[in-house]
């Protein structure tokens, strides 16, 4: 498939992604500002990089652990773009601020979101190597 | 013929038109000049109140997406430039000033007021170690300090960095420390007596952001927007030069891009291409002042010479930026209500560098949050959560060497018109800064070697010493009048005649300089 044509399935992924770094559906808005970051992102893909984000992506795997794994391997680099950019235009809604600003103080809480912060990301990153060499990606 | 051309209108060519305008002098100032259309609508609030109740996209990213370009393009980028309504600052730099870059990335604006439009403001006077190899004296730069210091508005104190700083007169008081920025000064107060044996000193930064109204401009609201858009408190070299058109003290010429000069026996006529329709334009006068820059000002230079031959130094302070946690702050609430640049500035005598080294200690509420993203190591939904619950209790601190720790970059006219640039890498060997690290951990900052990172060679944004000032000077060399050697009356106004580059954040030293290559043109 070609890079352009490749555009068709943004919808999937804006989706895709969204739900894995918010767990919840994406607002209309951000699939269409999403847009814009496929292309330019695909376009500067190579064949390989393309094929394999999106097999990952129409398998309906979890991306974030994926994304962490390929951190990890320098693979699936598209992944991690794309993900930056959606946190980023996820950041300009009202509705999200909540993700992004702390509004209460309270050190035990911000203690205990480091614990599960990197008991998390253990997980995902065991997980993700295992899909990474074949597992099951569904 | 004009009496005096100034090239540029940056802070040096600002501050040259200042002096000049200041001795009943009326320079033409020919620049490109892009402004801010002022289109887009202002954001008069707080940030965070802002993004609370509307959509930031306009703001943040742009329709051209321009605050996504370090994703998009996987380039390294200088954020506050990223942000959409700073766009006209380095709008068309690579059409103006084409470059071929390795090692390099330089950063040039071609706007009226050039990179001050998006600077930290950081102004600082300078001491006699910042004057190490000029051919010029501290006193000789100390009234122009005066002037400057009054015209601005520089807020700051006179505190254990006032050594470093020089005099304190005329300061508005310092700017309110963030809470984060508090903690660390409260620590320094109880630590200070073991912090100055080791040579290490903490204290408020001499900025150009005020403190207390000044003329027609509001004192500091601690909204967070100074990344996102030119606030009124923060002095830009496009505030005196509207002043200064306005009251018709200069004949100011945009849309001019100089190429090159031509000295006869009797004046300079000054060569500049009209950007919107390409034609070639003539300026006679009978000094000129370089001030576009020390690499445009090279540029020029060169071209007027038209050689493609002679390798000019470029220096840049190497720096370093050193992200530290205050986990006393973990799990705090966002300091929503901040000034969103430097809070406390820290001097380092280095025994291991055997030189100063100057740290701007940086609040971080003021980017996008997603900015720090990609920069945390963990999962993406743990990377949320450690921008929710860790950045509010990090800071950074950007560490700045004088440009004399590294050989200079190089910098050359190449056939097609292009200027090559071959930058020098600087190596940040974590080791020599283990004391600073640990002085740091005292003052309740924790941080680690692995954290430390290094911005592209060019990323400081201070570049000087193309053309630079020497006792007895030779080609592409200054006097210390500021004058060109081999002309009679072409000056370097700006930071290409700096000898050397200190630590020190340079604009104010540069300001001051042109005031007096500026005052010396016109005797």
């Amino acid at each position: 498939m070609s890079a352009t044509s490749y555009s068709r399935l943004h919808e999937t992924e804006a989706q895709a992604i969204y739900r894995a770094l918010f767990g919840r559906a994406i607002p209309p808005i951000l699939v269409q500002r999403f847009l814009p970051v496929v292309e330019r992102l695909n376009a500067a893909a190579s064949p390989a990089e393309l094929v394999e984000y999106y097999r990952a992506v129409e398998a309906g795997a979890d991306l974030e652990a994926l994304e962490m794994a390929g951190r990890l391997t320098g693979r699936l680099p598209l992944l991690t773009r794309k993900m930056q950019a959606m946190v980023a235009l996820a950041e300009t809604l009202p509705e999200n601020q909540s993700f992004y600003v702390n509004q209460r103080t309270s050190f035990v809480a911000g203690a205990a979101a480091m614990v599960w912060a990197a008991v998390h990301t253990a997980r995902q990153a065991a997980k993700g190597l295992w899909l990474l060499r074949g597992g099951q990606r569904g | 013929m004009a009496e005096m051309i100034i090239v540029g209108s940056g802070a040096a060519a600002t501050a040259a038109a200042l002096e000049l305008a200041q001795r009943g002098h009326r320079p033409v100032m020919l620049d490109v000049g892009h402004a801010d259309d002022g289109a887009a609508p202002r954001v008069e609030d707080n940030l965070y109140r802002y993004r609370a109740q509307h959509d930031s996209f306009d703001l943040h990213i742009g329709a051209d997406y321009r605050g996504l370009a370090g994703v998009l393009t996987g380039e390294p980028t200088v954020a506050k430039l990223n942000a959409p309504r700073m766009a006209f600052v380095t709008r068309d730099a690579a059409a103006l000033g084409p470059l071929s870059q390795a090692e390099f990335q330089a950063i040039q604006s071609f706007a009226l007021g050039g990179l001050g439009n998006a600077w930290g403001a950081g102004l600082y006077r300078w001491i006699t170690a910042d004057l190490q190899d000029f051919p010029i004296s501290l006193a000789e730069l100390e009234p122009y300090f005066d002037v400057l210091t009054r015209e601005i508005g520089i807020s700051g104190a006179g505190d254990d960095l006032a050594e470093f700083f020089g005099d304190a007169a005329g300061l508005q008081p310092p700017l309110e420390l963030s809470h984060n920025a508090r903690r660390v000064a409260l620590a320094y107060r109880r630590r200070r007596k073991a912090l100055r044996a080791q040579r290490i000193y903490l204290g408020r930064p001499r900025a150009g952001v005020l403190s207390a109204p000044k003329d027609d401009r509001p004192a500091c609201d601690y909204s967070n927007l100074e990344f996102w858009q030119s606030q009124p408190y923060i002095y830009t070299p496009a505030v005196t030069l509207r002043r200064l058109i306005a009251a018709g003290q200069i004949d100011y010429r945009p849309g001019l891009l100089v190429q090159r000069w031509q000295e006869t026996a009797d004046g300079v006529t000054v060569y500049a291409r009209d950007v919107s329709s390409g034609e070639q334009v003539a300026v006679t006068c009978q000094r000129l002042l370089l001030a576009a820059g020390a690499i445009n000002t090279a540029r020029i230079a060169l071209q007027s010479a038209g050689d493609t031959t002679t390798r000019l130094p470029l220096l840049e302070n190497p720096v370093v930026q050193i992200p530290v946690i205050l986990p006393a702050s973990l799990g705090r609430r966002l300091d929503t209500h901040a000034f969103g640049l430097v809070q406390l500035n820290l001097v380092w005598e280095s025994a291991a560098y055997q030189t100063i080294l100057q740290g701007s200690l940086l609040e971080l509420t003021a980017p996008l949050r997603a900015e720090f993203f990609g920069r945390f190591p963990l999962a993406a939904r743990a990377n949320l959560a450690l921008i929710r619950h860790l950045l509010p209790a990090m800071l950074m601190l950007q560490l700045y060497f004088p440009a004399w720790v590294q050989l200079p970059s190089r910098l050359s006219l190449l056939a097609d018109g292009r200027l090559r640039i071959e930058g020098q890498p600087f190596p940040a060997e974590p080791a020599r800064l283990a004391p600073l690290l640990a002085a740091l951990r005292s003052l309740g900052l924790w941080t680690h070697p692995a954290l430390i990172q290094q911005p592209v060679t060019g990323h400081a944004i201070h570049y000087a010493g193309t053309l630079p000032m020497r006792a007895a000077p030779g080609p592409y060399q200054c006097h210390p009048s500021g004058r060109l050697h081999g002309t009679a009356r072409v000056y370097a106004a700006d930071s290409a005649s700096f000898s050397n580059l200190s630590a020190k954040n340079m604009s104010l030293g540069m300001m001051a300089n042109a005031m007096r290559i500026a005052a010396e043109a016109a005797a």
